[in-house]
């Protein structure tokens, strides 16, 4: 970090430039704290020590705001609240706080008795109230919307929760849609989405440990599981990977899935990734454990095994044959998603008997002055789609539809007739691309585009053959994958009866009594006996 | 550093090669002649003479569909090639057609009747030997000038071997004429228990007038020529020795109980009737009655009145009538059949596989030796089963009152 000292120093040094410019910067480079540091710092009980202290900590940020005031009338104490502006809910803080605080000499006059009041817990009427006594738990306090109260003479700081920061209302799943179900979604606030799983699941039995993680940002990261029914190791596991994160900052929740994945080179996802609280309540039943990020308005799922990527929520609302045709259907367009283009390429290219004499005809004709082979022509349009894909997602809403549509249609078109790419090849591409969105899990369908080239190279050079050694590449790597020790083909292979139920098939609710193996060691039954719908008895 | 490097560049100049391969096999299809349908002929002082049908794929969007055509443009070329041998003439061709020819798409071999009554074997080891000819393709014998058939398409202007496929695709609508494929007809040429045989295929002026054609003012537009499959090439050996008619062919269809669909036209007493066939089922019994073997030949078959004349009335006894016509008519092709195969002394009809099937250590020790004296001498019992399932959807013919 060479270039940070530089800079410090011409900021610093009296000969740099920074003294000599009018208007230089007030805020001078200060003393960078750790938290062994602020550990260490005891609150000492002279009120303007501690004010001096936080004030050189905090002072220079424009948002700190610090009120000092009297408690009490005869006798009064000198005492001071900070907060962080933007961070508290202003109106509690005066209605809640300042206001019981400042008019207490009605009932008590002594400023010495208030605090005696005040430590056994009269006066302030907000319900989170607590009292701490260094400086390593204080400031992260005041930072993450607390307010603090010091008074004079008292060596501990009360800290008062007012937390009242702005955030989203719950919206609508942007991703996940569904036709049936629930349309609530996670938002950043880690609280709220919690709050949205609880409101599900009112049991003792839902855990939700919070740990911080991240130096720098001290992200609250939740461990949400189903006591009894997710099995003790895999919770334990997830909460040592979690602990063992040693990093600075946690933007959003693809940190944590890249840290804790088991194998962090494989181009598939071991995390079921998820907006939607229904998933999560519904993987948590199943002894999976969610993993929610402060900050994040996904939460992670793990394990998350091939099989579970292909589910979307929506497929156990409705009656089993509908879903078991998705499923199939999701499966297969996988497939084509992956192989399409190869498949065409090395066709056309190599294996022209396998098509249909009048099919091959018209490819021919199709292709007749394109001056391209196939297989650059597969890549080149493979990377338009996705360039069009990439800028649709990176342009602002009202331009991004423009785009699309010319992108789409106007150079589709335009590409076509001016014999630059053959009408099938955009067949074939915009196939793969809608074949693409009808996988549920969107990193999974990341995982899908990617591997599409290399398929394509192999296919462009080897025909069939290649196409078939790339996939038997693929499928021997899936074999060896694991998420959270669940083999990731499972339960396809290995086999399990069970688990089959609700994988490529969904069988009925009533048909699927055991909790899936792989998952749940004890306490696998889910559901009584006999719970198929009968006629009731005619003799009756 | 330097390795990642080193691995960078490896892995850009493999991408690179991607580009830079011929790829031996690969083969864009734009430039590819597909080869639908192929004809062999015998030339001058013994050489081959083969005639190779592509296909020009008609540009999208011009009109009509990619196997069919527009007016007035071409849709199939014939390249026409000599050399010594097939082999030979099929390579020449590649001094003409600026495309390389691919031929798994091959639907139609066909023999000029000249070259077969001479014998086939000539043309016949390529096309098996080599990995591209499909054995599915149909092998047909040209009856009239091959280089007139291969030209003759007024359907749509598809190319003749299409039309071709597509008519043998439908033979069981008649059932009149017997054809194999090139795999069939290989395999019957290597057998000593059959006899090869295939269609014939010739071509006539159609009703339509020529479409490219300028006719003189007082002049008629000549009439475009229409293929027609029709009767079976009998051979012995890989020479062709005789034809069989369509009364003869469905004889030998039904030996082969191969007849499923198709009419029987039924000259009852003084009317006709058409009969439909729906199904039948054929058993080849050989066996040995003191001394002499008898082929025993069980035919059963049904079907539907498709037609019958004024003036009939359809009851329970003229039912019986007309089955026993069936069972007569069906009897007269099979023999008609027999005694043809007979006359020509080849056995296309398949006895002497059935006869070995029946009897193996008989056939080892003797009949193998002997066969092709008892074959013109065999007798043939027929016995037909007709059956009549229904009437159409009514019994009577309407009578003009």
């Amino acid at each position: 970090m060479g270039w940070l000292k530089k800079l410090k120093y011409l900021l610093t040094s009296p000969k740099g430039n920074a003294q000599g410019v009018k208007n230089a910067r007030p805020v001078t480079f200060g003393h960078v704290y750790t938290q062994e540091e602020l550990d260490k710092e005891k609150l000492s009980s002279s009120l303007q020590q501690n004010i001096d202290t936080i004030t050189e900590m905090l002072g220079f940020n424009s948002d700190f705001v610090k009120r000092e005031f009297f408690l009490g009338a005869e006798q009064p104490l000198p005492a001071v609240i900070f907060y962080m502006d933007g961070m508290i809910d202003i109106q509690e803080l005066d209605q809640g706080i300042m206001r019981p605080l400042l008019e207490s000499y009605r009932y008590r006059s002594s400023g010495s008795e208030l605090l005696k009041l005040l430590h056994s817990g009269g006066l302030i009427t907000r319900a989170e109230k607590f009292e701490v006594s260094s400086f390593g738990e204080l400031i992260p306090q005041v930072l993450s919307g607390s307010v603090i109260l010091l008074v004079e003479g008292y060596s501990k700081a009360i800290v008062i929760s007012c937390k009242g920061y702005e955030m989203r209302s719950i919206p609508e799943p942007v991703v996940q849609n569904a036709v049936r179900g629930p349309r609530d979604a996670f938002i950043e606030t880690l609280s709220v989405n919690i709050s949205l799983v609880r409101r599900r699941l009112p049991t003792p039995n839902l855990v939700v440990e919070t740990i911080q993680v991240g130096k720098v940002s001290s992200t609250n990261v939740a461990i949400v599981h189903l006591k009894g029914i997710a099995s003790e190791g895999l919770v334990q596991e997830v909460y040592q990977r979690l602990n063992n994160i040693d990093i600075d900052v946690i933007l959003e929740s693809g940190y944590i899935e890249q840290f804790i994945q088991d194998s962090p080179y494989s181009p598939f996802p071991q995390v079921i990734v998820t907006e939607r609280p229904d998933k999560v309540v519904g993987c948590l039943a199943e002894g999976r454990v969610a993993i929610f990020t402060d900050n994040t308005p996904l939460a992670l799922i793990v394990p998350g095994e091939f099989m579970s990527l292909l589910q979307a929520t929506e497929d156990y609302y409705y009656k089993f044959y509908f879903p078991t045709f998705v499923r199939l259907l999701r499966a297969a367009a996988f497939l084509v998603a992956l192989v399409l283009p190869s498949l065409y390429v090395a066709i056309t290219n190599f294996h022209q008997e396998m098509i249909p004499t009048t099919l091959l005809i018209g490819i021919a004709a199709a292709r007749q002055g394109v001056p391209f082979p196939a297989y650059f022509e597969a890549l080149l349009m493979e990377l338009a789609f996705e360039t069009l894909r990439e800028a649709g997602i990176r342009l602002p809403s009202p331009v991004g539809q423009a785009v699309s549509i010319v992108g789409a249609l106007i150079i589709g078109q335009a590409a076509v007739q001016a014999n630059i790419v053959s009408p099938l090849m955009v067949i074939v591409v915009a196939f793969t691309g809608i074949a693409t969105f009808t996988i549920p899990q969107f990193n999974l369908g990341i995982t899908v585009r990617l591997l599409r080239f290399p398929l394509m190279i192999t296919a462009a050079l080897l025909g069939l053959f290649g196409v078939m050694v790339s996939l038997l590449a693929i499928l021997l790597h899936l074999c060896s994958l694991r998420s959270f020790g669940v083999p990731y083909l499972s339960p396809i292979t290995p086999f399990n009866w069970q688990g089959f139920k609700d994988s490529l098939v969904l069988a009925p609710h009533w048909s699927r009594r055991l909790r899936p193996q792989e998952l749940v060691q004890y306490n696998r039954q889910s559901m009584g006996d006999n719970q198929k719908p009968q006629p009731p008895d005619k003799s009756n | 550093m330097v390795l990642l490097q080193k691995k960078l560049l490896a892995g850009l100049a493999l991408l690179l090669l991607v580009n830079l391969t011929g790829c031996w096999d690969s083969r864009e299809v734009e430039q590819t002649g597909f080869v639908l349908g192929v004809g062999v002929d015998r030339g001058k002082e013994g050489s081959i003479v083969v005639i190779a049908q592509t296909v020009i794929p008609q540009p999208p969007g011009v009109g009509g569909n990619a196997a069919g055509g527009t007016m007035g443009q071409d849709t199939f070329h014939n390249w026409y090639s000599v050399g010594e041998t097939m082999f030979d003439a099929v390579r020449n061709l590649t001094q003409k057609s600026p495309n390389r020819l691919f031929w798994s798409h091959n639907k139609i071999y066909i023999i000029s009747e000249k070259l077969a009554r001479e014998g086939l074997m000539d043309v016949m080891d390529f096309v098996e030997r080599d990995p591209e000819f499909k054995q599915s393709a149909w092998i047909l014998i040209a009856k009239e000038n091959l280089e007139e058939i291969m030209n003759a398409s007024s359907n749509m202007k598809q190319a003749p071997a299409q039309v071709l496929a597509d008519i043998i695709d439908v033979r069981d609508r008649n059932s009149k004429y017997a054809v194999s494929s090139l795999g069939d007809f290989l395999q019957q040429l290597g057998s000593d228990k059959i006899q090869a045989y295939t269609a014939g295929v010739t071509f006539y002026q159609g009703l339509m007038e020529e479409q490219n054609t300028v006719a003189l003012p007082n002049q008629e537009k000549p009439r475009a020529k229409e293929l027609r499959v029709m009767d079976t090439a009998v051979f012995k050996q890989d020479k062709l020795v005789g034809w069989l008619n369509q009364e003869e062919s469905r004889g030998l269809l039904w030996l082969q109980g191969k007849v499923k669909q198709g009419l029987l036209v039924l000259h009852m007493p003084n009317h006709k009737m058409v009969f439909e066939i729906f199904n039948s089922s054929t058993k080849l019994e050989p066996v040995i009655k003191e001394g002499q073997l008898i082929m025993k030949v069980k035919v059963k078959v049904s079907g539907n009145i498709g037609e019958m004349h004024p003036g009939t009335h359809m009851n329970e006894k003229h039912l019986q009538e007309t089955e026993a016509i069936i069972a007569k008519t069906v009897t007269k092709q099979i023999l008609s059949a027999v005694q043809r195969a007979q006359e020509l002394n080849t056995d296309v009809l398949g006895f002497a596989a059935v006869v070995h099937r029946t009897y193996p250590k008989l056939w080892q020790q003797e009949l193998a030796q002997q066969w092709s004296e008892i074959f013109p001498n065999l007798e043939v019992e027929v016995d037909v089963e007709g059956r009549v399932r229904g009437t159409g959807l009514i019994t009577d013919p309407l009578q003009p009152k």
